[in-house]
């Protein structure tokens, strides 16, 4: 235990009991009502729980890009439920990446089932990347408004325009990109990717809540059918149904300052 | 606090909903950014960033009441703060920024900082000095707004622990801030 030193003046701040204590610690109490020899400490208390400045609150931007980066979009009238909505959109990544990847596309027999590529347009609605513009699209997941109607005028994609044209899956580095989104998307959510993989990625994407559209859309015979390593034109395009645009410090969700403040008054 | 809106702002934010998402966000992020600058010195946007990261992947998953989401806030921020330190933080209040400062205190005296003017930064600082089980349960009694069963829990302690914590900080805090005032022979 720790004493006051032997030769302290005075018998130091008296002992305080649970009712004085929980009025200092509730940060606003007056200090003309402190307990004997605490009324600086309330007034420190009272600094302490001042009022937020606005260095503390400068990081709100870079916090909801990371909330956009983690697949949740903005939600439509009626949606369902968090949990079910964000199994269901795992799963249905998990499935197209998994179709995309194994099936006829990358052999390039130059055709993307029916089935994936709804579940792709639907998906990459829900997670605001780029799609066609498809308002009228029925879909088993609840259409982000953002992303419809940051649409430019391009109609659904019919038949004739999914078709991919022949994949560009070639080269160490494109297959490289491939397995770190596969790993990205199957694991959002769930646990911490990669940091090395990320980086490479958000450098690849042109910024970290990038990663989750450039991966969705540069699957060979992606939405657009565009079959490249590129991301579609149309995703360039569509600025506010994106993932929004990046935060001024990047990637990362970091606030620019740290506290500084001003007290102006008590507060929680 | 945000009060009887809170079961409702917790559920949009779980959807996703940015408006509400940042309700929660500034309600919570001050504090937590004055709690880090104590537990988590030269390491706290960091450690606050990873803390809203974790925030964000549990949210779908978390059910509770304010002050309950407060403290599974808290009890992140802590442990993302102690895998800090244990990374190599460094914990000196010499780490303690200066950008963006009203006032910045002079490192050599908080205390006398904290009474020429009690900015929050050195009312922090000063806190800063305290043992750190002292100034952590200080921190989360007062910047969380946590009673002394849920800073119990976070801590790991019994709650007569953390009252005996609190106490002695308080004290402490008095010690310093009187006996500048008698060296300085002040008021």
């Amino acid at each position: 235990m720790t004493r006051p030193p032997a030769d302290h003046v005075g018998a130091g701040p008296p002992t305080l009991d649970e009712v004085a204590v929980e009025r200092l610690l509730d940060g606003d109490l007056d200090p003309a009502s402190a307990p004997s020899g605490y009324a600086d400490v309330a007034a420190l208390l009272a600094a302490a729980t001042a009022e937020p400045s606005p260095d503390e609150l400068a990081g709100q931007a870079a916090a909801l890009a990371e909330l956009r980066t983690l697949v949740r979009a903005p939600p439509a009238a009626g949606n369902r439920p968090a949990g079910r909505r964000r199994r269901g959109v795992l799963l249905a990544v998990a499935v197209v990446v998994g179709a995309l990847s194994t099936g006829g596309v990358a052999a390039g027999t130059g055709h993307v089932p029916q089935a994936v590529r709804e579940a792709a347009r639907s998906i990459l609605t829900v997670v605001g990347a780029a799609t066609p513009g498809t308002p009228g699209e029925p879909g088993r997941q609840p259409t982000s408004t953002r992303a419809a109607t940051g649409r430019s005028g391009t109609p659904a994609a019919g038949p004739g325009q999914d078709r991919p044209g022949p994949t560009a899956a070639t080269g160490a580095a494109v297959a490289a990109t491939d397995g770190r989104c596969r790993a990205f998307l199957a694991g959002k959510g769930k646990k911490e990717p990669d940091r090395g993989a990320v980086e490479a990625l958000a450098a690849a994407a042109g910024g970290r809540d990038r990663i989750a559209a450039y991966c969705l859309t540069r699957q060979p015979g992606g939405v657009n059918g565009n079959g490249r390593g590129t991301p579609p034109t149309t995703a360039a395009n569509q600025g506010p149904g994106h993932g929004g645009p990046p935060p001024g410090t990047g990637g990362g969700g970091k606030p620019g300052k740290d506290d500084p403040p001003k007290p102006r008054h008590r507060g929680r | 606090m945000i009060g009887a809106a809170f079961p409702a702002v917790l559920a949009a934010a779980a959807r996703g909903d940015e408006h509400a998402f940042g309700r929660l966000w500034c309600e919570l992020q001050p504090r937590l950014l004055r709690y880090l600058t104590v537990v988590a010195p030269g390491a706290t946007e960091d450690v606050a960033s990873e803390t809203w990261l974790a925030v964000i992947r549990g949210i779908g998953r978390f059910e509770g009441n304010e002050p309950a989401f407060r403290a599974w806030v808290f009890t992140i921020a802590r442990h993302k703060a102690i895998d800090g330190r244990r990374r190599g933080a460094r914990r000196t209040t010499a780490d303690l920024p200066t950008t963006g400062l009203a006032d910045p205190a002079a490192p050599d005296d908080p205390a006398a900082a904290a009474l020429e003017d009690i900015s929050t930064r050195a009312a922090l600082a000063l806190i800063a000095t305290l043992p750190a089980d002292q100034a952590e349960a200080i921190m989360l009694r007062v910047l969380a707004g946590l009673d002394v069963g849920q800073v119990a829990a976070i801590m790991g302690k019994r709650p007569g622990t953390v009252r005996v914590l609190t106490h002695r900080g308080l004290r402490r805090l008095a010690e310093r801030l009187g006996a500048d005032v008698r060296v300085r022979g002040g008021v």
